[in-house]
């Protein structure tokens, strides 16, 4: 008997790959490439295909484990959920609802997200929020006024029709290797690319521009850009007159932006600056793909509309092979936030301030009014400041805090004081190891449900196999400890379909996203879709724009230095990001082999000459020291970074012990991408060759 | 022999797919290598030479060649000496893994090729920089490349 042929939807990045699975017997026996799939014609990542070492990884969590003095002791279901709802019962009647957090997980499913925030929200508390805080907070803050919706424009197959395709502060080819064939397909019928990352990155190395801007002052070449469009006459008047607000007050704030001063800010040649305007105004269509380079800093919504501007200026908005591509990270975080597992935002994005939003969902989940606040819950970032103190129970699903969050001392610290700690996941990481209880879950493949990825494309990615011993769909887990913490009638649901049901329902844009049509279709459904029978909407805006008056809007963006500048004592520039190899807390990519192989340890790339004047020498080791902590890693010496520049990814725990936490106002996201560091010696007698 | 691994790497983006499928593919780690330069990354793979020196050095006729399809290893003569690693010229054999470890090389997935079927590397490649080419084309396009590049 040949082996069923089963297709899921990759879990490791938003690009959404399908991945198909060969089963025998309930069990997997290998992979096959999804040639015919419309998304990655059967391409894969490393990532991709090592995917199939997690499952069956010896390493997986296979029951509850309770931390004991004398070590983990595992425990059967019942006992493990009694203590969980009996835990947060404590926690709920001595301090009530608000000193309970849920960190949700843009690694699970739509439906568990969405469970998870109504689990928080029927229990008293918009404490929900997840890594999307950490990545592209600012994505929904900087957009949600300016074009009335924070996601992807137009879908990543339409990057191969564009003439001009501009990426800010993102590392597409190394982060997100299968969306590049639409980059190579592009350049390959003779599109400009044209790259703005302080490193020569693989996504540069076919660039007819790199724009090697300083860490932190992407906003001082946005403008300049901008500047120099308007300056020459290059914006799309007819579009900006009749499709946007706001021009002259942008205009205005760039006038002054002349790529001189930009160069004196920025590091970027003068001359490249008004070539790359040039060629970016001129192209058309042309797209603007911006990632964590723009979105992790103190200033990031200033940083994303500043994007928007330019974008808006040239006329690049709903048409084909234009637009503005925010490149999501995780598998699902797009549909975890379309889910409202943030804590200001409801499923379908209704503040939670807004009565009637509020009104709409309690009368759709039949709890009594005034169940939900009408006030925001803490992010991910204030809920690990606020444990121990007024929070004092977090239930973490598929997160890894102590890895991803910055300033990583103080996080441990926190998590440490809890009363109770949660945590569901594969494996038992850093995080996990400071929780009280631990719970198995099942990986991607364990499991059925939907998930969106980076351009609202969303997918259904079937079960093809049981969980290792008693692990447990996430799902699962919520809707049993649920039902013990009282809340039986609100989870009645046996599967996953009945949850999307609720959700067709309770988010507009996902109304005619039934079960039953996405089981069907082949290439998902990009959402909005609102109602049954509509084909879904590859590209936003075409007509216009979810704001009052259906118009975009122009936001001046003002130029501010980052938080934190090299000084004598901290003389380098630290910043941070991806190796192919890894995934974001390396909780999947490190437990990997093969990936392992490939990329086996923490190193920090510095520029020949710095290493030279500070006696670095490559493959050995040196210490990397900023205010709030010191690390060591491997030194890399390549002239790809700029001198003054050192990078290291953070995948390894180490990292985020450096990083900054200032936040942006707004978004409240983490200005990872740039700290001022400076290395040091390492003694030789604890040093590794 | 008139099929190569044609490897076109002004498309590679290092991304190290090809080198984890084939990993997958084979068990164990990746026949492919892709070496990773500052501007650019070079995935290398056994090139089938005519006149292999792996074949030429190995004292016990355990690796042939064959007009049709490439060179080949007979598993029952190795010894497992690792001559042919020594003479590789581009570093692409290596023993397998363990003791008793087989020399493993780019047999361009000669299982899937019987089935009709591409190697898993061009499958996977998000770049299309690798495919299985004809010789003619294969010549044809290194001209355009070194000339391409020496010209742009
Ligand atoms: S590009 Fe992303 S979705 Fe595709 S295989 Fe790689 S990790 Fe998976
Ligand atoms: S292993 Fe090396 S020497 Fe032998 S055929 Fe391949 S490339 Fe040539
Ligand atoms: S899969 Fe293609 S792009 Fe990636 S490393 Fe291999 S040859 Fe290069």
């Amino acid at each position: 008997m040949s082996p069923l042929r089963v297709r899921t939807v990759c879990p490791y990045c938003a690009v959404g790959c399908h991945l198909d699975l060969l089963v025998e017997n309930g069990r997997v026996v290998g992979m096959a490439h999804a040639v015919d799939s419309p998304v990655n014609g059967g391409n894969l990542c490393a990532k991709g295909n090592a995917a199939l070492d997690l499952l069956n990884h010896p390493e997986r969590l296979r029951t509850p484990l309770r931390r004991t003095r004398s070590g983990w002791e595992p425990l059967g279901w019942d006992d493990a959920l009694d203590l969980a709802a009996q835990r947060i019962q404590d926690v709920l009647r001595r301090h009530g609802p608000n000193a309970l957090g849920f960190l949700s997980s843009a690694k699970c499913t739509n439906e568990e997200n969405y469970l998870l925030q109504k689990l928080a929200r029927l229990l008293g508390t918009n404490n929900v929020d997840h890594c999307a805080r950490l990545c592209h907070a600012s994505t929904l803050t900087g957009l949600a006024p300016v074009l009335g919706t924070g996601a992807a424009t137009n879908p990543l197959t339409d990057l191969a029709r564009a003439r001009c395709l501009l990426f800010v502060g993102s590392n597409l080819a190394e982060n997100h290797p299968v969306a590049f064939r639409w980059v190579r397909r592009a350049k390959d019928r003779g599109a400009v690319v044209l790259v703005a990352d302080p490193r020569k990155t693989p996504t540069a190395w076919i660039a007819d521009l790199h724009l090697p801007v300083r860490p932190g002052t992407d906003i001082a070449l946005l403008n300049a850009l901008l500047h120099v469009i308007i300056r020459d006459g290059l914006e799309d008047k007819a579009f900006i007159r009749s499709r946007t607000m706001g021009f002259q007050e942008a205009a205005r704030a760039v006038r002054d932006a002349t790529p001189q001063w930009a160069e004196s800010v920025t590091g970027v040649p003068a001359r490249d600056i008004t070539r790359a305007a040039r060629l970016f105004a001129r192209s058309k269509p042309a797209s603007l793909i911006y990632c964590m380079g723009i979105t992790q800093h103190h200033n990031g919504t200033q940083a994303v509309r500043a994007c928007a501007d330019l974008v808006l200026a040239t006329g690049n908005v709903g048409r084909e092979g234009s637009g503005l591509i925010p490149v999501r990270g995780q598998d699902n975080v797009q549909g975890a936030c379309d889910m409202g597992a943030l804590s200001a935002l409801l499923p379908g994005y209704g503040s939670v301030m807004d009565p009637r939003s509020r009104a709409a969902l309690e009368a759709l989940w039949g709890c009594a009014e005034g169940t939900i606040p009408d006030r925001p819950g803490l992010t991910v970032t204030e809920m690990e400041a606020a444990a121990g103190r007024s929070l004092r129970a977090l239930v973490a699903m598929g997160e890894n805090p102590m890895v991803t969050s910055p300033n990583g001392n103080r996080v441990a610290e926190g998590l440490g004081r809890l009363d109770f700690f949660l945590v569901m996941d594969l494996f038992l990481t850093e995080s996990a190891r400071s929780a009280h209880l631990v719970l198995p879950a099942a990986a991607w493949a364990e499991k059925s449900g939907s998930k969106t990825s980076a351009d609202r494309r969303v997918q259904w990615s079937p079960r093809a196999v049981d969980p290792p011993g008693d692990a447990r769909a996430d799902a699962w887990i919520i809707t049993r400890l649920a039902r013990r913490l009282g809340l039986e009638p609100f989870f009645p649901y046996k599967t996953s379909e009945e949850v999307l049901r609720e959700i067709n329902r309770a988010v507009p844009p996902y109304a005619g996203i039934t079960p039953e049509r996405l089981q069907g279709a082949p290439a998902g459904l990009h959402w909005p879709c609102p109602q049954e029978g509509h084909p879904g909407t590859a590209i936003l805006f075409q007509d216009g724009f979810p704001t009052p008056d259906g118009r975009a809007r122009f936001f001046p963006v003002p130029f501010e230095p980052p938080p934190e500048s090299p000084d004598a004592d901290y003389p380098l520039c630290l910043t941070t990001g991806r190796v192919t190899a890894h995934y974001n807390s390396g909780a999947m990519s490190r437990r990997t082999p093969a990936l392992m192989d490939l990329s086996p340890e923490l190193f920090v790339e510095i520029h020949p000459d710095d290493a030279a004047r500070l006696g670095v020498r490559a493959g050995r080791r040196v210490g990397v020291v900023t205010r709030r902590g010191k690390m060591e890693a491997v030194a890399r010496v390549a002239s790809t970074v700029p001198r003054g520049v050192v990078f290291a990814p953070f995948h390894f725990p180490g990292t985020n012990r450096l990083t900054l936490d200032v936040v942006d106002p707004e978004a409240r996201i983490p200005a990872f991408k740039a700290a001022a560091c400076r290395l040091e010696p390492v003694e030789e007698k604890n040093a590794r060759a | 022999m008139d099929s190569f691994l044609f490897v076109d790497f002004t498309r590679c983006i290092a991304c190290h797919a090809c080198e984890t499928a084939c990993g997958r593919e084979h068990g164990g780690a990746g026949r492919l290598y892709v070496m990773r330069f500052e501007n650019a990354a070079v995935p290398l793979a056994c090139r089938q030479c005519e006149a292999a020196p792996c074949v030429a050095m190995c004292p016990e006729d355990a690796l042939v060649y064959d007009e049709g399809s490439g060179v080949g290893l007979v598993v029952e003569r190795c010894t497992r000496c690792g001559l042919c690693v020594a003479a590789c010229p581009f570093g692409v054999m290596r023993l397998g893994a363990g003791p008793g470890g087989d020399p493993v090389r780019c047999d361009r997935c000669r299982r899937r090729r019987e089935e009709g079927r591409l190697p898993v590397c061009v499958l996977t490649c998000p770049t299309q920089a690798l495919s299985v080419q004809g010789r003619a084309v294969v010549q044809d396009r290194r001209r355009i490349h070194f000339t391409g590049l020496r010209v742009s």
